[in-house]
């Protein structure tokens, strides 16, 4: 009898150690097989923070990464704080953020950066959004429970879900992940800082590229309030009852970014019902000024600050933070004297992306001025210098042969752009696109379209349609330009960080084999 | 839901609890209980009818049976043969409208288009039942079995239904007795070896299936899908996989299905005992589909040999051939295998089943019987060593390559596709092409280098897996004599080679066997 009860006992015993061991080994292969892009690290790296240090966590998608700049905050307030942010993070996974945080540290202070309940932000593409937060999530109940709410709250079919809630089912295919170190390093689904190639400290990712920017929503506040969607407003809704009840202290922000008007009317609806809730709420867009944010150089793009951008963004924040919370100042504690270090290898980090991006915001102003010179130039070689540019697209289109020859020196100036002679000579048709490094050419295709990432301006690109079928043209954004080129080349120059037409030009070849360039006027 | 679907496994999961938790003289209702909730997920709910009036025939007319065969009179006696017959047929007729139908639409369709005032007859827009195929002749055993007194008939209808909607070999089988089910009805009590042993056997079926046939099937359905670029030694190599990926997904479904049924405490009989290891056809349809071989012997084969018309074919043939004892005994026995292998490919349900089993098999076994003699001889001859490792080798190559051949009809979706293939196989001598084993050709077939290294260790694994079958009966009673951290170490293994290896997930379709459609 009791040999038997051992017996049963021990196999109770090997049954458990099994499952455990079954169980933790499911667990890591679904950590080593995720996706491991480098806007999901901030998740892990948070993970490897020392317990209860961390007085203030911003939540919220890429806005938040690519704004708040915890070293900066530390230095001028010394405020510890840390980006719990993941790209495109949608806001229904807000609460399980904040159910995560508190796992590990018990911050003074949430900030959520509301954005993301704007309608243009509520995306419920399920690879774009769902998947980035969730595949850096451990595999609990709550990581279960948020899915679950959010497939609810959206509304969306129960295909794939199963993908979703175990996602070694989607990813278990990604062989190539064996072959990543990084995955191998994440197979905890912690990581620490050190261990990433991308600049990550405490969450912030220095953006260090740029866009010309306009302030499209001048007026503030808005007349009018726009209904929020159904689904956003019970999202918004459950979010501050959750705070509420569980007694999370919450200040929401709405971080700088390029606004519409629709984009402002949604966000003071969300001011109201925050302040229904007596949730603080801070609007960040009605303070341009006191930010002295520049939309000429402060952004990466309509969504994004960049490191210009950032710096003034946390000062002002920060700022608010130490004349309305009572947070600790941690300057000079041994603990956080890391963070000094830290610091001043962001200074260098700074100032050497600060440099590149200065000359890049000086060379697309000098290519806006250069398109004066370019409109006006009768000089071959300096014309094609400008409109070779970077910042340039150049549309070509030629549908005639002309009689005439390249001389020798032509030749060799159109070599010196990249360019060749079957632009000019050869077969009866050509399209070309060329801008910069990238170049197509054809003598045989009728037609090509294309769309060129627009720098400037708000969530369109520059689609173009280049076609030498019946009506010879080259078409910008619905916009048909065409003209009789008389076997010469017909270009149509676009800048590429406002979209505007920089030139319409044609580049004939005269009988003595030199290139001659005319201006066009810009017609429809 | 499919055998190797998630919901499939938490649906066990929750069942394996609510079965313990029941009580034992209840268990047998949770069964049922659990079956219906697995029709209604699995299938068209509507057509559990079908199920529902198989089983209402086999109860109505086993009961009759048993009340009948109490009187002694001669005409309770016909009474019973009638009921017997009218319950088979009316099965028969059943199965035949519905899972049938091929058969009189091509069979109308051919009459139509030399005598056009016969009309071609559609299907009937009704899709059959989960598993007809299977129930059916369950059923029909069961039936026959009453009639012949083999079995007490069920006096309760639900327990009776039970026996035709028991969930997990509901689709692809295995085709039950009546006397080996019995063990429904009775009350079971957890068993950790069961739990153990259960699991184990559905982990190795879905490593068969998701890992190896359907790695296996990228391969065929690339070739077969464009037979005008992959010509030569292509087509070949199609034919020659065709059966590892048959019997991996059909013999995986088994393991899955015996696991799965297992964890109930309830054991199925085995379809499948290393078919490949085979030296005979013969031999090999003892070991491939055993239940179906055993239904079809037990109530055709038999039945067809006592018949009053092959026992006159008997002694006809052995008045004919007075001085050929064997050919006089080689023609009933034509006759009854003829019976037996037509039933067989019949069931399979279409033209091209009865081409690829009846005809292919029944002409094979003929020809063999009838060179049997030759053959001996020429052993004798050559002085074989018929006890060697390589002459068994030779007739395992030999059996698999001639059901290799016949089974084409098996992967073709129709029958005139199923001709077409023989041309294209047998036209391969024309465009030879030896270099695509060399040159990477074959991953341009949908699969990589890594994915051919897989298939390799899959294959040997089992093989390992078959041989410890051969000598210890079940190769898992091996296993659990070796000590605890190697045991462990190869089901975890197994288990991590099946969750990332196995072929599942969004955009893949696991979620269809070979044999689901019979």
């Amino acid at each position: 009898m009791y040999i038997a009860e051992q017996g049963k006992l021990r196999r109770i015993m090997s049954f458990i150690c099994f499952m455990c061991i079954l169980w933790q080994l499911f667990l890591n292969l679904t950590y080593l097989f995720r996706n491991t892009n480098w806007y999901k690290l901030n998740i892990p790296i948070f993970r490897t923070e020392k317990e209860n240090t961390i007085d203030v966590v911003l939540i919220g998608g890429s806005s938040v990464y690519e704004g708040w700049n915890p070293l900066q905050a530390y230095k001028e307030q010394g405020i510890i704080s840390y980006n719990y942010s993941v790209a495109s993070a949608p806001a229904a996974t807000y609460i399980m953020a904040i159910q995560d945080i508190k796992e590990t540290q018990s911050p003074r202070l949430f900030i959520i950066d509301v954005r993301k309940f704007c309608s243009i932000h509520w995306n419920t593409t399920m690879d774009g959004e769902l998947r980035h937060i969730m595949d850096s999530q451990n595999i609990n109940i709550k990581r279960l429970a948020s899915i679950e709410y959010y497939r609810r709250l959206n509304d969306l079919s129960i295909k794939d879900a199963l993908s979703e809630y175990i996602d070694l089912i989607y990813y278990h295919s990604n062989t190539e992940a064996l072959t990543n170190k990084l995955n191998w390093q994440l197979s905890d689904n912690r990581l620490e800082s050190n261990q990433t190639d991308v600049y990550f400290e405490n969450g912030f990712y220095a953006g260090t590229s740029h866009t010309f920017m306009e302030q499209y929503c001048t007026q503030y506040p808005v007349s009018g309030r726009s209904v929020l969607q159904k689904a956003v407003k019970a999202c918004y809704v459950d979010l501050l009852e959750y705070c509420q009840i569980n007694k999370v202290p919450l200040l929401l922000i709405a971080s700088p970014f390029a606004m519409t008007e629709d984009d402002a009317k949604e966000l003071s609806c969300l001011e109201e019902i925050a302040r229904e809730h007596d949730v603080p709420f801070f609007n960040m867009n009605k303070f341009y000024n006191d930010m002295r944010l520049d939309f000429h150089t402060d952004f990466v793009d309509t969504q994004h600050l960049n490191i210009y951008g950032a710096s003034k963004f946390t000062s002002f924040l920060a700022d608010y933070l130490n004349k309305n919370y009572d947070l600790p100042d941690h300057r000079g504690e041994p603990l956080f004297e890391i963070w000094d270090k830290k610091y001043e290898d962001y200074c260098k980090y700074e100032t050497e992306e600060g440099l590149k991006l200065k000359s890049i915001i000086n060379d697309k102003e000098q290519a806006i001025k250069d398109e004066l010179t370019m409109r006006t130039s009768n000089n071959i070689a300096e014309w094609l210098f400008l409109a070779s540019n970077s910042n340039m697209a150049m549309l070509m289109l030629r549908t005639e042969l002309s009689d005439n020859i390249l001389s020798e020196k032509s030749l060799m100036l159109l070599n010196g752009f990249g360019l060749k002679e079957d632009m000019l000579e050869g077969s009866s048709s050509y399209i070309g696109y060329y801008s910069g490094k990238s170049i197509f050419v054809s003598t045989e295709e009728q037609s090509y379209a294309g769309t060129i990432d627009k720098m400037w301006g708000p969530r369109d690109d520059i689609d173009y349609l280049i076609s030498a079928i019946n009506h010879p043209q080259v078409c910008v954004n619905g916009v048909n330009y065409y003209t009789d080129c008389n076997g010469g080349v017909f270009i149509v120059v676009l800048d590429i960080n406002t979209g505007e037409i920089a030139d319409l030009a044609i580049i004939n070849v005269e009988a003595n084999g030199e290139l001659s360039i005319h201006h066009k006027l810009i017609e429809e | 839901m499919a055998v190797t679907s998630f919901f499939f496994f938490v649906f066990l999961l929750f069942g394996f609890g609510l079965f313990y938790l029941s009580p034992g003289r209840f268990q047998w209702v949770t069964l049922l209980f659990l079956s219906l909730v697995f029709y209604h997920f699995a299938a068209w709910d509507f057509s559990i009818l079908f199920l529902l009036l198989s089983a209402v025939l086999a109860y109505i007319s086993s009961n009759i049976l048993r009340v009948k065969r109490i009187a002694e009179s001669s005409r309770a006696k016909g009474c019973v043969t009638a009921v017997a017959v009218i319950a088979v047929v009316g099965n028969v007729l059943l199965w035949f409208l519905l899972k049938g139908s091929s058969f009189w639409v091509t069979g109308t369709g051919i009459l139509h288009r030399f005598l056009p005032s016969i009309p071609q007859i559609p299907a009937l827009p009704i899709a059959g039942a989960l598993g007809m195929g299977y129930y059916t002749a369950q059923v029909i055993g069961y039936i026959l079995d009453c009639y012949w007194g083999n079995t007490e008939p069920q006096r309760n209808f639900l327990k009776l239904f039970l026996f035709v909607v028991f969930f997990p070999q509901l689709t692809v089988g295995p085709i039950s007795r009546y006397s080996d089910l019995r063990c429904l009805y009775e009350k079971h009590r957890f068993s950790y070896d069961n739990m153990c042993f259960g699991c184990q056997r559905i982990l190795w079926g879905v490593f068969k299936k998701l890992v190896v046939s359907d790695r296996v099937g990228i391969i065929i359905n690339g070739i077969w899908a464009d037979t005008a670029t992959y010509t030569g030694f292509y087509p070949w190599i199609a034919v020659l996989l065709y059966p590892l990926q048959i019997y991996t997904d059909f013999s995986g479904c088994m393991d899955i299905i015996l696991g799965a049924a297992e964890l109930f405490d309830i054991h199925l009989a085995e379809n499948f005992r290393n078919p490949f290891f085979s030296r005979s056809v013969q031999e090999f349809w003892q070991r491939w589909h055993i239940t179906l071989g055993g239904w079809a012997r037990d109530y055709v084969y038999y039945p067809v040999l006592k018949s009053r018309p092959v026992l006159a074919i008997g002694r006809w043939s052995k008045k004919r051939f007075k001085k050929n004892k064997r050919i006089a005994k080689l023609i009933p026995w034509a006759v009854g295998n003829g019976v037996l292998w037509f039933v067989m490919g019949f069931w399979h349900g279409s033209v091209q089943h009865i081409l690829g089993v009846s005809v292919w098999f029944w002409t094979i076994l003929l020809i063999s019987e009838i060179f049997s003699p030759l053959s001996v001889r020429l052993v004798k001859v050559l002085e074989v060593n018929t006890e060697s490792f390589s002459w068994h080798l030779f007739q395992s190559i030999r059996t698999y390559l001639v059901y290799a051949m016949g089974v084409v009809f098996f992967s073709a979706p129709g029958l005139r596709t199923a001709i077409g293939r023989y041309g294209i196989i047998f036209d391969a001598a024309k465009h030879l092409n030896p270099w695509i084993f060399f040159d990477g050709s074959v991953t341009k077939l949908g699969v990589t280098f890594a994915d051919i290294n897989l298939l390799i260790i899959g294959v040997f694994l089992l093989f390992a897996v078959a041989v410890l079958r051969e000598k210890y009966g079940y190769a898992r009673i091996w296993m659990q004599k070796q000590n605890l951290p190697f045991r462990w170490f190869v089901w975890l293994a197994l288990f991590v080679i099946v969750l990332i290896y196995g072929l599942y997930g969004p955009g893949y379709d696991a979620a269809t066997f070979i044999y689901e459609g019979f």
